[in-house]
């Protein structure tokens, strides 16, 4: 089992050049990413139940290149570690391959953003 | 002993024999298929001029052509069998789910070519965004200017 977290409306989830190379799977509510430029928080995406986010910094290993906060009230499933991602994938076949569908959509949607 | 590791391939799915040397899809093709390459080698490459520029070599074990079944853009270079290849077609996005959720030990490395792209991506959109906001700021003070009369007042945000 996978621990869980909630975070309220506003509450930073994690921070831009952070060293944090958690994955979380939204259970509930909705989280929004952004970058901060010149003090001002410019949105990237906006995360809704179901999806999972935080993913680029565990596969890389590279200080955070956003930040998280959550719109709503929101629970969370955290994944810390490939390891324990690996574990998940293998109790839950199904979801390495919703995983790469997702990444794969949400990659040709990024690319399509800034065509 | 070193044990070689193939994909369980379903029955919606074959594995097809292609020759060498034969092209799999070439530049702005409109060609949404994924290739999984069981054997052999494929190249990736593109043209500058007349002549062709080497991207990257295939591997055994490694997808090619992915990109497209998510994004159904062109194709945005071209790819040819260097020697006889066993490869799979994989036509959509539920029978690619299905065939990394079988083979799970592939989207590993799926994952992280994808991360690594998105990270890139990220940059340019939070880039682009920026200047955006600047030419917004930028119209907004020359809208304002056309209302109150003269003025030599200009913001740019960098």
């Amino acid at each position: 089992m996978l621990p869980v977290i909630n975070a309220k409306p506003d509450q930073i989830i994690f921070e831009e050049g952070q060293n944090d190379h958690r994955m979380f799977i939204l259970l509930e509510g909705s989280v929004q990413l952004y970058v901060t430029r010149n003090g001002k928080e410019i949105d990237l995406e906006t995360v809704d139940k179901f999806h999972f986010f935080g993913e680029i910094e565990m596969f890389q290993k590279k200080p955070r290149t956003l930040s998280a906060k959550a719109v709503t009230n929101t629970r969370m499933a955290v994944i810390k570690t490939r390891m324990q991602l690996e574990q998940f994938m293998s109790e839950h076949p199904q979801f390495s391959g919703k995983m790469t569908r997702m990444m794969g959509h949400r990659l040709a949607q990024a690319e399509q953003s800034i065509a | 002993m070193l044990s070689v590791k193939q994909p369980k391939v379903n029955t919606t799915l074959q594995i097809m024999d292609v020759e060498e040397n034969m092209i799999l899809f070439e530049k702005d093709e409109m060609d949404d298929t994924a290739y999984f390459l069981v054997d052999g080698s494929v190249k990736l490459y593109a043209y500058k001029g007349d002549e062709e520029h080497d991207l990257r070599h295939v591997k055994k074990n490694e997808f090619f052509g992915e990109h497209e079944i998510y994004s159904h853009a062109p194709r945005a270079v071209c790819a040819r069998t260097l020697t006889p290849c066993k490869i799979i077609a994989i036509r959509t996005e539920a029978e690619l789910e299905q065939f990394v959720s079988e083979n799970r030990w592939l989207s590993g490395k799926m994952m992280e070519d994808m991360s690594q792209k998105l990270a890139e991506t990220n940059k340019a959109i939070a880039a682009k965004k920026v200047a955006d906001t600047s030419t917004n700021v930028v119209l907004e003070v020359q809208e304002k200017k056309t209302d109150t009369g003269p003025s030599t007042r200009r913001i740019v945000r960098h």
